[in-house]
């Protein structure tokens, strides 16, 4: 049987400041472009399907959080906060200087191996997509597409 | 008319191998860095695969299919705006007063 624990971690990668770096500069586009009214990364799953992909929608909630829209940003994507979260914890990791960078990610790489928050919260978002996808199937289609 | 069949048709084949290129550089991910990176990959609308690809063109010899899907990518971004102006443009030239 699959131990979530036996899998490497992924927020021990925010020890190396070039991926925090480059993953924060990837989202600014997105976000940024969005905000002037365009799709910088159109989906092709959505193109191809017709269906949202579980990411569909996230860029518009993270945005929308972001400017303080709660109910908004959790009606297109329930997982806008986690996405803040994250961008928040790259931010510190391009900031913080080498040594307590280091720690910082060996700290919450700890947490990762401990509680599998990382696997819980992706298969809770597979889930989650899911559940929209199966239940509110045109609602979704509707509300991704605009 | 035509010429918005032809984008969409064009968009649809860009989709089509963004969506074949993902697919294999996320079997990589998966093989290379572990399931958690694979899924964070699937429920990133493909941009962590993208990024990771990258980052890991030169060790895992993916440079050409890196620089083929990042083609594909453009290409798609183009003709989806082209194709969004193009439909802009073209209820702006309907009747709006129809009786």
């Amino acid at each position: 049987m699959l131990n979530p624990s036996s899998f490497p971690t992924v927020l021990s990668l925010l020890r190396d400041r070039k991926f925090s770096f480059i993953a924060l500069l990837a989202s600014a586009p997105l976000l940024l472009v969005f905000a002037n009214g365009g799709v910088a990364w159109p989906c092709p799953f959505l193109h191809l399907t017709g269906i949202p992909c579980p990411g569909c929608g996230l860029t518009r909630a993270t945005y929308l959080l972001l400017q303080g829209d709660v109910k908004n940003s959790l009606t297109f994507h329930a997982f806008s906060p986690v996405v803040v979260l994250g961008l928040g914890i790259l931010t510190s990791s391009v900031l913080l200087p080498e040594r307590p960078r280091a720690r910082w990610a060996e700290h919450l790489a700890k947490i990762e191996r401990k509680t599998g928050i990382v696997i819980l919260l992706l298969v809770a978002m597979i889930l989650y997509w899911l559940g929209r996808v199966i239940f509110l199937n045109s609602t979704f289609v509707q509300l991704i597409q605009g | 008319m035509a010429a918005l069949g032809l984008i969409g048709i064009l968009a649809m084949l860009a989709a089509l191998g963004c969506l074949v290129l993902f697919i294999m550089v996320l079997i990589r991910q998966f093989q290379t860095a572990g399931p958690v990176h694979g899924i964070i990959g699937i429920v990133t609308c493909t941009i962590w695969t993208f990024i990771w690809g990258w980052m890991n063109a030169t060790k895992l010899n993916i440079k050409n299919l890196m620089l083929i899907w990042t083609g594909l990518i453009v290409l798609y971004i183009i003709l989806y705006i082209i194709g969004g102006a193009a439909v802009v443009s073209q209820m702006g030239e309907m009747p709006t007063n129809m009786q």
